[in-house]
């Protein structure tokens, strides 16, 4: 098991969040206790950058809803980044992959 | 105990129908919300709907107490599928969306109408972010009936869910079930799962039973995950009553 860790930065779009490692039941808390201190103005773009998320359950799609509502409260958009192949796959199931925009790598969601 | 609150005693007989139900609790100390009913709507039809709530523990028990009902009051009302999803949508969303806590379920809806004359049954349902239901067919062959593009059903104020149809035969069988089956891992990392593919595989040798034998064959296949499986699971399985000979 690797534990999360979440790394932010600033690009040109809007914040970028770095997942990295596991977003479950025991760490998801992690990512939803972030999301409403990420400031966001209108029009910006708030990117999850999953590109070295190892695995995600129903706790972490619930976390994604969560950033989505919290950017779209800021009139802010909200995109994945380099979704990993299982996590597409249940995103797809939820009908989720309509819903989030979905960038296959985190530079050309950060638009840098 | 509060799950038992959570599902029916027993399904009600149906004439045309014979149905069977099994529900595998993963942990005793964090209740799961998985959720199923069958039940009579009018004189013809029958409503079903299985699905799962997101969460565990309190919480979650009472988002699945809130879907039955109100599933269960929107059949009454209209048991078109789309209708009823549409329904718990709105109640989701307006008692949860503002509470910056999101709750949500998939769940899967629909109506069967056995037809006396035929022993065919036809089979309307709506998808809202569930996985795709299963069809074993009295020949040995077994397909999804698609729903891709269904939402999870209470995270938006208004949702996309998808209708699919089909006719039982005798010796068909219509499997629903929650994703604690196609989830179980089944490999030592985490990501490695049991999967569409292997339960295609494994519905393909279940045909032309009945709905008792196909949920304790499904039964045995969860018992066989042992630790891979950790999440709740629900299943249920509906076919046509096998023919009988008219009195002469």
């Amino acid at each position: 098991m690797s534990p999360l860790k979440i790394t932010t930065r600033d690009a040109a779009t809007g914040p970028v969040l770095e997942i990295s490692g596991e977003l479950d039941y025991a760490n998801a808390p992690q990512l939803r206790d972030l999301i409403p201190t990420i400031g966001l103005r209108p029009g910006q773009r708030l990117t999850l950058d999953l590109g070295r998320m190892a695995f995600c359950d129903s706790s972490g799609i619930t976390a994604m809803i969560a950033a989505r509502n919290h950017a779209h409260a800021a009139r802010a958009d909200v995109a994945l980044a380099a979704v990993p192949a299982h996590t597409l796959r249940v995103l797809r199931i939820v009908g989720l992959d309509r819903i989030f925009t979905i960038h296959p790598d985190g530079e050309t969601a950060a638009g840098s | 105990m509060l799950q038992r609150s959570l599902l029916p005693d027993t399904l009600p007989a149906m004439p045309g129908m014979e149905a069977a139900a099994y529900y595998h609790t993963a942990s005793p100390d964090r209740l799961g919300g998985d959720f199923y009913d069958v039940f009579p709507v009018d004189g013809a039809r029958f409503a079903f709907f299985l699905g799962d709530v997101c969460g565990k523990g309190p919480q979650a028990a009472a988002v699945t107490s809130l879907t039955r009902h109100t599933l269960r009051a929107a059949a009454l009302h209209d048991p078109d599928p789309v209708s009823a999803l549409t329904i718990l949508n709105r109640v989701l969303h307006a008692r949860y969306s503002a509470s910056g806590d999101p709750r949500y379920c998939t769940a899967v809806f629909g109506w069967f109408q056995p037809d006396p004359a035929t022993g065919e049954v036809t089979v309307h349902l709506a998808s809202g972010g569930h996985p795709p239901v299963l069809v074993l067919r009295a020949d040995g062959t077994a397909e999804f009936l698609p729903t891709p593009g269904g939402l999870l059903v209470g995270i938006l104020p208004s949702a996309p869910f998808v209708t699919a149809t089909t006719v039982l035969a005798p010796g068909d069988t219509m499997l629903l079930y929650t994703d604690g089956l196609t989830e179980a891992r089944t490999g030592t990392d985490r990501t490695t799962l049991f999967g569409d593919e292997a339960l295609l595989a494994f519905a393909a040798g279940q045909a032309d039973t009945s709905p008792r034998a196909v949920v304790e064959a499904v039964t045995a296949l969860l018992e066989s995950f042992g630790d891979g499986l950790d999440d709740d699971t629900a299943v249920v399985a509906l076919s046509p009553a096998p023919r009988t000979r008219h009195p002469r």
